[in-house]
């Protein structure tokens, strides 16, 4: 009982917040006459969303495509990686400060070299999403993989077990709630990536969509551009959210 | 009687960059067929390091260890293992949890599990087959573990204060339960402790090592009636030995 209302209640707050926070907007964009180019309300931004719905599906369409492929990709990449340094020490060794490094060069950089190199078709798109999800998937899989038990490990090769029955039974599983971790910052990030790419210059995603509405002052159409961006993520969070349930349920913390 | 475990002038340094230490010295005993012997000292002397040398987890050491009478640097020992911690993997339920000694022998699912439930009754863990190890008392968590140990079928079970995180009257449970056990399947038990009244109870003999560095100070034989029960713990002649047993331990530390 005590678990169901705390769930509802975890919904009912943040949407009531929402609902103050717009009209609070709403009230100050009405009593100030803001023009829409500079601060549309709410209810401009819901209409424009709701007119130009068609638009932005077909801009989201290509958005959503790109970085899905883009996360597969770079989770994939990041896995493999990780799973090769927890097993070859020097490899670790040789990689890992490199990979802490391109960390540090930033995004709005990297967007148009991509595009001088591979044009402004969809390949920098998908490999800006793999480089934004490959570093937190990289480092968090690395972290669980070396954060056993060493005493556990020690009664497993007590019971004669070899180096890939110790590792696939007792590291491999207890890295997966640290994955996971990273698996969900990677997904509230990738469609940046692949946003952040577009808007160097593509045909069709969100990104182009966006840049353009703002060298237009269509206000409204941004901030009905963002909300599709925040949907898409927050989309792909709750998928991966979902997955980890289903994946690691012994890791359920009880509330 | 045969001793399945000899230890012959067994030592042991940790050495440091600076200074090195001298954790073990000079050790030699016994463990014969069958018998419940306790390993007693100051925390922190080196019992657990001579557990995992006994274990064959480390061979920096000098001196000889016979398993079952081979050396065992030159052949890993059959033993089990059990720690102080339970040491249950959290993502396997109970069954899959105590059966991991025989899958990783590579025995089927249906034939390790049918091995398995057979003792889950004997071991106080019926109707707890499927769910995880969070899900349990400290108490029975303990006793996954040692049917787990049980199942290793190896020649001894070394134990390194199986019972020190449980509370009080858990661990006084686990003690009588654990005698039962031992005297239902008889198998040389090496248990570690710094629990005097603990290894009173439990043993055929007692050794108890000295400060660092640990050489066997003293060793008690446990003459003591068996099958041992609680009542015991107020007879003359436990607390004769409890308090010889003490003296022992207070002028080596």
């Amino acid at each position: 009982m005590k678990k169901k209302s705390a769930n509802i209640a975890a919904k009912i707050y943040p949407a009531a917040a929402l609902c103050v926070f717009a009209g609070l907007w709403e009230l100050i964009v009405w009593l100030n006459h803001v023009p829409e180019y500079r601060l549309p309300a709410p209810s401009a931004i819901i209409s424009e969303f709701v007119n130009k719905f068609g638009l932005l599906a077909y801009h989201a369409a290509q958005t959503a495509y790109e970085s899905m492929l883009g996360f597969l990709i770079g989770v994939a990449l990041a896995a493999g990686i990780a799973v090769i340094m927890s097993m070859w020490k020097p490899v670790k060794l040789t990689l890992y400060p490199f990979m802490i490094i391109s960390q540090t060069v930033p995004l709005v950089v990297i967007a148009p070299l991509l595009a001088i190199w591979f044009g402004f078709g969809m390949v920098p798109k998908i490999i800006m999403a793999v480089i934004v999800v490959f570093f937190p998937v990289a480092v968090s899989l690395t972290e669980g993989l070396e954060s056993y038990d060493a005493d556990l490990v020690d009664l497993m090769r007590v019971m004669k077990a070899s180096r890939w029955q110790i590792y696939k039974t007792v590291r491999l599983p207890g890295a997966m709630p640290s994955f996971f971790a990273g698996l969900k910052i990677s997904a509230a990030y990738c469609v940046m990536g692949a946003v952040i790419s577009e808007w160097t210059g593509a045909t069709r995603g969100l990104g182009i969509y966006l840049s353009r509405a703002m060298s237009t002052f269509e206000t409204a159409a941004l901030f009905a551009n963002i909300f599709v961006i925040v949907l898409l993520s927050f989309a792909l969070f709750r998928a991966v959210s979902f997955a980890e349930k289903k994946t690691i349920p012994w890791n359920q913390n009880q509330q | 009687m045969n001793a399945v475990i000899s230890l012959e002038n067994v030592g042991k340094i940790f050495e440091q960059t600076q200074s090195y230490v001298e954790a073990l010295e000079d050790i030699c005993f016994d463990v014969r067929e069958n018998e419940f012997v306790s390993i007693l000292g100051p925390s922190g002397c080196g019992k657990s390091t001579l557990l995992k040398i006994i274990a064959g987890l480390d061979d920096d050491y000098t001196g000889k260890v016979y398993a079952a009478g081979r050396d065992i640097r030159d052949a890993a020992p059959s033993v089990c293992l059990m720690h102080q911690k339970d040491l249950l993997l959290p993502w396997r339920s109970v069954l899959d949890n105590v059966t991991l000694p025989l899958e990783l022998k590579g025995v089927s699912k249906t034939e390790r599990e049918r091995t398995a439930l057979a003792y889950f009754e004997e071991f106080g863990l019926k109707g707890f087959e499927g769910m995880y190890p969070k899900q349990l008392s400290g108490g029975m968590r303990q006793r996954a573990a040692l049917l787990r140990t049980f199942l290793c079928d190896g020649g001894v079970y070394l134990m390194d204060e199986p019972f020190a995180a449980l509370d009080a009257l858990t661990r006084f449970k686990m003690r009588e339960w654990l005698l039962d056990v031992w005297s239902a399947h008889q198998k040389a038990v090496v248990f570690v402790t710094h629990d005097i009244e603990e290894a009173v109870f439990l043993s055929d003999r007692i050794i108890v090592l000295s400060e660092r560095p640990a050489k066997v100070a003293h060793v008690f034989d446990i003459r003591l009636p068996r099958p041992r029960v609680r009542d015991m713990l107020e007879d003359a002649s436990f607390l004769r030995l409890r308090r010889a047993v003490q003296e022992a331990l207070v002028i080596t530390a």
